[in-house]
């Protein structure tokens, strides 16, 4: 079980460093505890090891923490500035604090508010606050104190890191933030810290006067940085005057600064921060409070957040180097889903391939029987088909035979094979009493062959009579005149079931 | 403004881990394109082919659907026709094919026959039956039957020659001696295959 993380305040100055701890009650803000270190120290690395030092000494390892931060080249600045965004105004806020202040390339956080409507006025609508100048609160400081912060609080969890008059903001708004024009007085061990509100808008901060360096500033003092305020918010702000003041200071001179302040300045004065709360630890209540504006002012370099990193990533060239690695990882997986693509087909393939083979080798046995029935109906329609064309062959030649006219006999038959049946001559003689008798029987014998079913294209070969010398030989007075023939004709084939 | 040599070294120094990403993711880009296609080119045939083993399953599936039966002892009469009824013969059973004709020839009251084996006639030849289980050719020999005899007994000879056996040519002659008659047949064998038909 993880406890939850302390909270803590801080104010870190030359002259001290402050510790506060406070938690957060339903009615507000409760401070538990504050612990001050009043050793000097020149650097702010020196003032950070005093404040961890502190934490330390309270067995915090990782705390919640909020800073303010006095002195050690932090410096803050009010400028006034049309509302423009961050590209625009941020140059111009950087070369002015470098103009000002003398820090080269300065680390610049800024924040800007709307003023809050005065009783009387109109709230400015939205068009004239886009248009309208503002006032923009401005803290600095160099790299090398942005830096020593960032590295010596690492292992903290910091929530702010601002200066001291945005901490007195932050309380002043805390106490009500009132449209009465007034001042805020913080009385710290390195000078008083002078404050002007108007109309509820933080308009002037005055630092301590360097003189005061290594010395506690006295009432008189104290009063006359204050004069010297009053006057100078006067011209500044058109005459304005601060009727009410807001002090913290040590207990022990409360009394006699609330009243020098009321006889010789002629202000209302009130504590700022009720309570035995010394005014460092006011401060760093403040710095607490500011962590709860909406427009915080913060110089601490938090490491940057993962929306903010994903936006870096895509500007400049990391855009274009995230756009090509993106481009390579969107090819791989394409690859890849072709590739995958490829291999299930392949698959299925093969599967296909097994179960086709599983499937034909179960059919094989049933193949045979159908090819074996498939010839057997083919064998036996060839053998009907064989056995009719050799019936209309005889058949031809037996009724040619069985009706031959008188007188008419067979010599030679002669069949063979054509492509479309067959091809038959038969030669023979006709004999005849007369020679006009034996013409005769060869004409029935010719129409005979004509008229038999299946027969095409009969033709006459050869009508001769056989030659004198054996004729003469032969004949005899009385005796038969021979015609000698032949005739060729087809038989047509009826059709097969073969190839 | 024109870009100098130096100006772009300055630059690829100072943007030189972006520039070997970009240059590697691009190179990668390139290689994934190409493996990718390629792929890509690969399976279509294998997908026609797979449509093609889709096809090739339904009808083996059809076939079995339609498939029935037959009674037992009919498959196994069908597997033994005898050679008097085969379509086609082996060679090596010619010679009791010329004994089976010799012997019908006599039968059919044909006398002096003389059985032979000559070669292939001139003749048209006679289309060969069609079977699956079997290649019939037309062998490179015929059947010469010579005989004497009446004309019916030699027509009665042709119609009961084997069905392995088909007329290529006919020959009836009338000598001093009587009529001469001779036969030419074709010879459906059966090739590489012991099987009847």
């Amino acid at each position: 079980m993880t406890t939850p993380s302390r909270c803590f305040g801080a104010l870190i100055a030359h002259d001290g460093v402050c510790l506060v701890e406070y938690r957060t009650e339903r009615t507000g803000i409760r401070v538990v505890h504050q612990w001050t270190d009043t050793g000097r120290s020149p650097t702010i690395e020196e003032a950070l090891d005093r404040l961890l030092a502190l934490l330390a000494a309270q067995r915090v390892s990782r705390a919640k923490i909020a800073v303010a931060i006095e002195q050690f080249g932090v410096v803050h600045h009010v400028m006034t500035l049309p509302n423009a965004a961050d590209s625009a105004l941020r140059p111009v806020i950087q070369r002015e604090i470098q103009r000002v202040f003398g820090i080269i390339d300065p680390v610049v956080s800024y924040s800007r508010e709307d003023a809050p409507a005065a009783p009387g006025r109109s709230p400015a609508t939205r068009a004239d606050a886009q248009a309208t100048p503002g006032q923009v609160f401005i803290a600095a400081a160099s790299h090398a104190t942005i830096d020593a912060l960032g590295s010596k609080l690492a292992s903290h969890d910091v929530q702010i890191a601002t200066v001291v008059p945005k901490a007195i903001h932050s309380l002043y708004e805390a106490t009500g933030g009132s449209f009465e024009p007034t001042a805020v007085l913080v009385c710290l061990e390195g000078g008083p810290h002078l404050v002007f509100f108007l109309d509820g808008h933080l308009e002037m901060a005055v630092d301590p006067p360097i003189a005061l360096e290594d010395e506690r500033a006295s009432v008189g003092m104290i009063l006359d940085q204050v004069e010297r305020g009053a006057i100078y918010f006067r011209q500044q702000f058109r005459g304005a005057v601060a009727t009410r003041m807001l002090l913290a200071s040590r207990a022990t001179e409360y009394d006699e600064l609330s009243f020098a302040l009321t006889s010789r300045l002629n202000v209302r004065v009130k504590p700022l921060f009720a309570g035995a709360a010394s005014p460092e630890a006011v401060l760093a209540m403040g710095a607490v409070l500011e962590t709860q504006s909406a427009v915080p002012l913060d110089l601490f370099p938090h490491p940057p957040t993962i929306s903010e990193r994903v936006a870096k990533a895509f500007r400049g060239p990391n855009a274009i180097m995230a756009a090509a690695a993106s481009a390579a990882v969107i090819a791989g997986i394409w690859a890849a889903t072709q590739f995958a693509a490829l291999s299930s087909v392949r698959q299925d393939a093969v599967r296909l391939q097994a179960e086709l083979r599983g499937d034909v080798a179960s059919v094989v046995p049933m193949r045979q029987i159908a090819e074996r029935r498939a010839d057997f109906d083919r064998e036996v329609a060839f053998v009907r088909d064989g056995r009719g064309e050799r019936a209309d062959l005889t058949a031809s030649l037996q009724g040619i035979a069985d009706q031959l006219p008188p007188g008419v006999r067979f010599d030679s038959v002669r069949v063979s094979r054509t492509a479309t049946g067959w091809l038959a001559s038969i030669g023979g003689e006709a004999t005849g009493v007369t020679s006009a008798q034996a013409v005769r029987n060869l004409e029935a014998f010719y129409e005979l062959v004509r008229a038999r079913r299946g027969v095409s294209a009969p033709v006459l070969d050869q009508l001769d009579y056989p030659s004198s010398t054996d004729a003469d030989a032969i004949r005899k007075p009385g005796a038969p005149i021979v015609i000698q023939f032949h005739v060729s004709f087809a038989v047509a084939r009826p059709a097969e079931g073969g190839h | 403004m024109a870009i100098t040599g130096a100006a772009l070294k300055q630059r690829f120094i100072r943007y030189r881990l972006p520039s070997e990403v970009i240059a590697v993711s691009l190179l990668a880009v390139i290689v994934f394109l190409t493996v990718g296609m390629g792929a890509r080119r690969r399976i279509e045939p294998v997908r026609t082919e797979i449509t093609k083993l889709h096809v090739a399953l339904g009808e083996v599936s059809q076939f079995r659907a339609g498939f029935q039966p037959s009674a037992p002892n009919k498959d196994v009469r069908m597997a033994n026709i005898p050679d008097s009824l085969s379509v086609a013969l082996p060679r090596d059973r010619r010679v009791s094919l010329a004994e089976r004709i010799a012997a019908r020839a006599e039968q059919d009251g044909l006398s002096d026959v003389r059985v032979k084996f000559a070669a292939p006639d001139s003749a048209a030849v006679p289309n060969r039956p069609d079977l699956m289980g079997a290649t019939v050719a037309i062998a490179d020999y015929s059947v010469s039957v010579e005989c004497t005899g009446g004309f019916a007994a030699l027509l009665s000879l042709v119609n009961h020659l084997p069905p392995s056996v088909a007329v290529q040519r006919l020959t009836a002659e009338q000598t001093k001696n009587g009529p001469q008659y001779r036969l030419i047949l074709a010879v459906f064998e059966a090739v590489g295959s012991s099987q009847h038909g």
